[in-house]
């Protein structure tokens, strides 16, 4: 009977908790493999914004190129060569982002332009990418793994990705 | 033999050009546009009932004069300042460059074109930089589109060499003057230019820090305060054919080795630095 009593409990606490973060915050999302490897990617405040977490038990080596793939025609198409896993423009860190057990990780966030897209640049020929519903894809540097992140979306402007 | 003629022409303005005041972010202050966004029409007619080979209507380009500068101050006059020029020779060595579109979206600056072929913009249907009639029945209508979003950016600090100690940036002036044609390019290679219209940005800020020792980054600045007179956007009307105008005729269709994002960022990798032991009045002009 007790048993009975708490199951139900714990279902609305359940609940609960989930409706609350289903509320307040962003659902990050996150991949695993058979060998323990898992990554989170959580959106960030602004639009573009993302972090990386490594929720597994083993050191992840992460390929820095970042496809960005934007819902287009009932299907994720993929843009390559925008976004990378870097936290600074001078000079850009290179190689494979090493990301130990527990640890995060915060790129610069994009911008949503194709000229300028996460470092400054003096862009006069610029491709804007919003409005739209995009989310980032990630490799490991040998290309075994592949972790896809929440959805985002841009807005209509490019300047107002700044004012959330 | 059969030939070809161009027929009726139109630019229609979808969105008129528009700047955001300036966004402090990160290290950098931010100049975004709201952008321009043009549709063209092209109407091509032949003396034969096909149309003989590849014809490509898209819009060409250029920017012909820009105004670039960012102006530093120390904290105290005794820690100087500094003129940081990006729109004059020899850091800018021309004015007048073709403009097309870099990576991931990219066109070769000697494709002409501001935009690939091939390419449907994300998020529509079937909107396109370039479109194409293959051979087939004439006439055809041809209906390609024109979308730009002009960015720059400048940091918040430079290092003042003559005094060695940190300028923040107090003051910048921005001006990109364009030129957009709608154009057709026939199966020789040739280009036809039916109709032009001129346009540009303006920005001109003052910036300040709240807190000097946090100005390495936005948190440490005040909201920067727009000098509205030198602040806006413009486009002009539709003029009819190609634009007579010797300051940029050159660059039109001509083959060049760089287009102006290279440019300008040529300019602002090796721009002109002109600094003062003192807080300095300098020369926007040079």
């Amino acid at each position: 009977m007790g048993q009975l009593r708490r199951a139900p409990l714990a279902c609305v606490i359940l609940a609960c908790a989930f409706a609350l973060c289903f509320q307040s915050c962003q659902w990050p999302e996150a991949a695993s493999s058979s060998r323990g490897l898992m990554l989170v990617i959580a959106n960030g405040k602004l639009p573009g914004g993302f972090r990386v977490t490594n929720k597994g038990e083993i050191p992840l080596s992460l390929d820095r190129e970042v496809t960005v793939e934007i819902w287009d025609k009932a299907k994720w198409n993929e843009i390559k060569g925008i976004v990378k896993l870097i936290d600074g423009c001078n000079p850009q860190p290179k190689g494979c982002l090493r990301l130990m057990p527990g640890s995060s990780f915060g790129p610069l966030s994009w911008t949503g332009m194709s000229c300028g897209a996460q470092c400054g640049e003096a862009c006069r020929a610029n491709e804007y990418y919003g409005p739209g519903k995009f989310r980032y894809v990630l490799k490991d540097c040998d290309g075994k793994e592949r972790w896809t992140g929440p959805e985002f979306e841009l807005p209509k402007v490019p300047t107002d990705a700044y004012k959330n | 033999m059969p030939t070809a003629a161009l027929g009726v022409s139109h630019i229609l303005i979808n969105q008129r050009p528009g700047v955001s005041p300036p966004v402090l972010f990160g290290a950098e202050a931010r100049f975004s546009s709201t952008g321009i966004i043009l549709s063209g029409q092209v109407t091509l007619s032949g003396n034969a009932p096909h149309l003989p080979g590849d014809w490509w209507a898209g819009f060409i380009q250029v920017e012909w004069v820009e105004t670039n500068w960012a102006y530093y101050r120390g904290k105290d006059k005794v820690d100087g300042s500094l003129l940081v020029q990006m729109g004059r020779a020899p850091a800018r060595l021309r004015q007048a460059c073709r403009d097309t579109l870099d990576a991931p979206v990219r066109q070769p600056v000697n494709g002409i074109f501001y935009g690939p072929p091939n390419y449907v913009w994300p998020g529509t249907s079937n909107a396109r930089y370039q479109e194409s009639a293959a051979p087939g029945t004439v006439p055809v209508t041809l209906n390609p589109r024109h979308r730009d979003f002009p960015f720059d950016q400048k940091p918040l600090v430079r290092r003042n060499a003559k005094t060695g100690k940190v300028n923040f940036l107090t003051e910048v002036q921005l001006e990109f003057h364009f030129c957009t044609m709608l154009a057709v390019r026939d199966q020789a290679g040739s280009f036809a230019i039916l109709k032009h219209l001129y346009w540009n940005l303006r920005w001109q800020a003052k910036f300040e820090p709240s807190n000097f020792a946090m100005a390495a980054s936005a948190a440490g600045w005040k909201p920067p305060t727009v000098e509205a007179l030198g602040t806006g956007a413009n486009v002009g009307v539709i003029h009819d054919g190609r634009p007579l105008d010797a300051r940029f005729g050159g660059v039109v269709t001509a083959l060049q080795a760089s287009n102006c994002n290279a440019v300008a960022n040529a300019a602002e990798r090796n721009p002109i630095i002109r600094e003062s032991n003192q807080w300095d009045n300098f020369d926007v002009r040079r």
